[in-house]
């Protein structure tokens, strides 16, 4: 084998590599792009277009390496000869035949396999059939896709109440204002005396039940035709809804009414 | 390549008779030589200098000549003149070459002569001949001016200017041996014996053909580009650097790489060979700013920053 082949082969044979690689990190992304594709309610199919830019990006990556350099970084005896070798092809003078010639013998030990990564690509290849074998179950189960009004309902729903002014700490202090509570010593408790405030020392039990939403698909059927009423109610009016009168117990109701008059006596 | 390491090799054993340790500085010179170049060799006095070039120059056979300067030496006393000589009654001019006639010049302490003595040299040198009157005589071949210089006593001496010191292909730095070698220096020149016999080992036929082969060692295209890099970085290194080296930089780098690639039995350029050539190739091309020079450092030290910088 002469320079010329030799260098073409190693070429070549990196050239294969290369491929093989940025082809396989290719498929990792194309098959998770495709689950989350589908996760999301979008085509799957859609997930080959980034595929092909990521494909793309790899390969040019790939490509600015210099396969001669990968070669001597493993095979130190080689180191800058086949470099100079490569930039020097012509015989000009019995030290270029010289190296050449060493260069012919030394490249005999080089074994392509040594630049396959096999470990990192067959980790790659089982997390495609991984991968695979997920999509698969997706598609079979009928995994849902996700509901992005649940979602948002679940987020609103589970951020916690705003507080009470009635739950503040005693000695909170007013910053003044309008209301004219300024005045209100430090020391003096702005609530009241604490037997104003007392609670029921009653523990009470609440257990809240769980509505549940299972569904069957199987019992999914289409609605029967419902018959609307045509005519409007002929008498339309109005009454105070029960839910709105506040059931308070006519002490407490006392108990405030007096502890703001003390206030106001106070203030006098 | 094998036959030319073990050449140098024997040469380094010859010259080892005479000159203790010193091993960086010989393989300079040799690169010099190797590179049909010249070089000026800067260090403290007693450190074998005038003793290493006068050895090499007996290991070749070829001829010596020595030039001591003084700021009383005349261009004249370089070159040679013309003096009138009586032959069969008649008087007549006679060209009597000068010292700088010969195949190895040693100009020991070039930096006491005048300016205008040192561009007499410099000029042939430069050109490799002399021209007295109207005449021009080309010196004989291989010819090299290997100058010595002391970086101390500088009361009453001419400094090389930049643009001269530039003929030099390189600027050799000879530090004090270590203990062990000044120990050996002792036994060897405090005892009996005389000075050991060194053979002939190359003529000029020889130095032609090793010359020739120096240039033909192979150098990979991005270690090329790399030493170019390095010469180019210096004109634009303006943190530290005043002045940058010139394009000569560049070609007597890569030759001086080639040499001493040839000298340690390469048979092609190495990255090491740029590294560990670029000092003497540089340091006296280049200009430090007031900023280096504020900070203490040497032409050595920006190279050896220059040369982190630029892997």
């Amino acid at each position: 084998m002469n320079l010329k082949q030799l260098f073409r082969t190693l070429n070549a044979s990196f050239f294969s590599l290369n491929f093989f690689e940025v082809f396989v990190q290719a498929g990792v992304m194309m098959i998770v792009l495709a689950i989350i594709f589908y996760l999301l309610g979008v085509k799957p199919w859609l997930a080959i277009l980034p595929t092909i830019a990521y494909f793309i990006v790899l390969w040019v990556k790939k490509s600015q390496s210099n396969p001669l350099l990968e070669v001597e970084r493993a095979y130190p005896e080689l180191h800058e000869k086949l470099r100079t070798v490569n930039d020097n092809m012509a015989p000009t003078s019995e030290i270029v035949l010289e190296l050449q010639q060493d260069v012919l013998d030394q490249i005999s030990s080089v074994e392509i396999s040594t630049f396959y990564e096999t470990e990192k690509n067959t980790k790659r290849i089982m997390v495609i059939m991984l991968l695979c074998i997920i999509l698969l179950i997706i598609s079979l189960f009928n995994v849902p896709k996700l509901n992005y009004e649940k979602i948002a309902e679940t987020i609103s729903e589970s951020l916690p109440a705003i507080k009470s002014p009635g739950n503040r700490p005693p000695d909170d202090v007013f910053a003044g204002g309008a209301s004219g509570f300024s005045d209100i010593s430090v020391t003096e408790d702005i609530y009241g005396a604490q037997t104003f405030a007392d609670l029921d020392e009653q523990q009470q039990e609440i257990k809240i039940n769980s509505l549940g939403y299972d569904i069957n698909i199987r019992d999914i059927k289409q609605a029967k035709p419902q018959n609307f009423e045509e005519g409007f109610p002929q008498e339309i009016f109005s009454e105070n809804a029960e839910v709105s009168q506040d059931k308070i117990a006519k002490e407490h109701q006392d108990l405030v009414k007096n502890y703001f008059k003390k206030i106001v006596e106070e203030e006098k | 390549m094998r036959k030319y390491k073990d050449v140098f090799e024997t040469l380094f054993k010859e010259v080892g008779k005479v000159v203790v340790g010193q091993e960086e500085m010989i393989v300079q010179v040799m690169v010099a030589i190797l590179s049909d170049s010249h070089a000026l060799l800067e260090g403290y006095p007693g450190l074998a200098k005038t003793l290493t070039i006068r050895t090499i120059s007996d290991l070749m056979d070829l001829k010596f000549s020595r030039i001591q300067n003084t700021p009383d030496l005349m261009p004249s006393d370089i070159t040679g003149t013309f003096i009138i000589e009586e032959e069969r009654g008649k008087k007549e001019f006679k060209f009597q070459p000068g010292p700088i006639f010969a195949n190895i010049v040693l100009a020991d302490e070039i930096n006491r002569a005048t300016p205008k003595t040192q561009s007499a040299l410099l000029e042939a040198m430069q050109e490799k001949q002399v021209t007295v009157g109207n005449k021009t005589y080309t010196l004989d071949r291989p010819f090299f001016v290997l100058a010595t210089q002391n970086p101390v006593e500088q009361e009453g001496t001419y400094p090389l200017p930049e643009a001269q010191a530039d003929r030099f292909l390189l600027k050799i730095k000879v530090s004090y041996p270590t203990a062990a070698e000044e120990l050996e220096i002792v036994e060897r020149y405090t005892g009996s014996g005389g000075p050991p016999k060194l053979r002939t080992m190359f003529n000029k036929e020889t130095i032609k053909s090793l010359q020739e082969l120096a240039r033909q060692v192979p150098i990979a295209d991005d270690i090329k580009k790399r030493a170019i890099k390095i010469v180019f970085t210096t004109r634009d290194y303006k943190q530290k650097i005043e002045y940058g080296a010139s394009p000569r930089a560049s070609i007597g780098l890569i030759n001086a790489a080639k040499g001493r690639a040839l000298i340690l039995g390469r048979n092609h350029v190495s990255n090491e060979d740029v590294d560990a050539m670029a000092y003497p190739i540089l340091r006296h091309r280049i200009i430090l700013n007031f900023e280096a020079e504020r900070q203490g450092m040497k032409e050595d030290d920006v190279i050896r920053e220059l040369l982190d910088k630029i892997k």
